[in-house]
């Protein structure tokens, strides 16, 4: 098997490594489809792998009985399996395909002796958990301060950054779990967005038509982690 | 499973659900609607104020667009026992 070139990869964090810290991990990476709805991290069982997201989205979700909530979302700019660069074996949340896409793993053990070995790699990979946990905050004060056309600007701007494109699949089922509220309330609050002219919605799929405005209307909801994120990791290569 | 569209009239207006949801009869649909319904009252800082929502109705179609249930938000505070209306128009 041919050994994976940091030239090709679309992972930021995988991209802005050091090119002998890359090298460092090149015999463990291995490209994996990611697949819708795919879990690749059970809540409390060991992690395995550690998937730099290439193409897609990972959720990352609380559980509570029958009820599901997304607190995080990781791309192209992340990683699934941040408990791993902590050095905890295991997460009380989901991380779950929400759009398919493409990942390169890595075995978390062969991650964990790699960032012994370098302190450059270790920093690098804490500074995105630090972007992560700013963007989990910034999901719970967006649930707890904003109404729901709000949070759902928010959702639709975070899930365009991550995949690049204009045409997001999204069912309004998915949506409802996502945003935890009832599939009723995702279907006047879309109405109300494509009304104003800021998305058009169809069947399975949501448009972005005006970003500036869904941004207006995501108002302090959206934006605090992306700018923390650019800081802390600097501009996209 | 028969599938159930549960859409909002409000001012008048049917704002459609275009995807609906697969529920095993009418008396899972009517029992997700009030259930929808209850939530959007408890929860006005995520849903709207009730104000915003008590003159809506839940008007539920089955797959011919027939609608076979309709839950009208302030019905169901004053009966304050769960039942709805049905609407076989």
């Amino acid at each position: 098997m041919s050994l994976l070139q940091q030239s090709t990869i679309r992972n930021r964090l995988l991209a802005a490594m050091t090119p002998d810290d890359f090298a460092g991990l090149q015999t463990h990476l291995e490209r994996v489809p990611l697949e819708l709805r795919h879990v690749l991290i059970r809540a409390g069982e060991s992690i395995r792998h550690v998937h730099f997201v290439e193409r897609g989205i990972s959720s990352v979700l609380a559980e509570a009985e029958q009820e599901r909530i997304e607190i995080g979302m990781i791309g192209p700019e992340g990683f699934a399996g941040l408990p791993v660069v902590l050095g905890v074996e295991s997460s009380p949340h989901v991380f779950m395909v929400q759009s398919e896409g493409e990942a390169v793993r890595i075995p978390a053990e062969a991650l964990q002796e790699a960032m012994d070995r370098s302190s450059s790699l270790r920093a690098l990979l804490a500074r995105y958990v630090h972007c992560f946990m700013v963007l989990v905050a910034q999901t719970a004060y967006a649930n707890a301060n904003y109404g729901l056309e709000s949070r759902l600007a928010r959702w639709i701007l975070m899930t365009q950054d991550r995949l690049g494109q204009d045409e997001l699949p999204l069912t309004h089922e998915f949506l409802s779990t996502m945003l935890g509220v009832r599939r009723p309330g995702v279907t006047v609050a879309t109405q109300v967005l494509e009304g104003n002219g800021l998305i058009r919605a169809r069947r399975g799929r949501i448009t972005v038509l005006d970003r500036e405005r869904l941004m207006e209307l995501a108002d302090g909801s959206y934006g605090v982690p992306e700018a923390e994120y650019e800081r802390v990791m600097g501009p996209a290569s | 499973m028969p599938r159930f569209f549960t859409n909002v009239r409000r001012g008048g207006i049917l704002i459609p659900d275009r995807e609906g949801e697969d529920l095993p009869d009418l008396r899972a649909a009517r029992r997700e609607a009030l259930e929808t319904v209850r939530e959007m009252m408890r929860l006005p800082h995520v849903y709207g104020d009730v104000r915003e929502w008590q003159r809506d109705e839940l008007v539920v179609t089955d797959e011919s667009g027939a609608a076979v249930l309709t839950v009208p938000f302030m019905a169901r505070e004053e009966a304050g026992d769960g039942r709805s209306d049905v609407d076989g128009s």
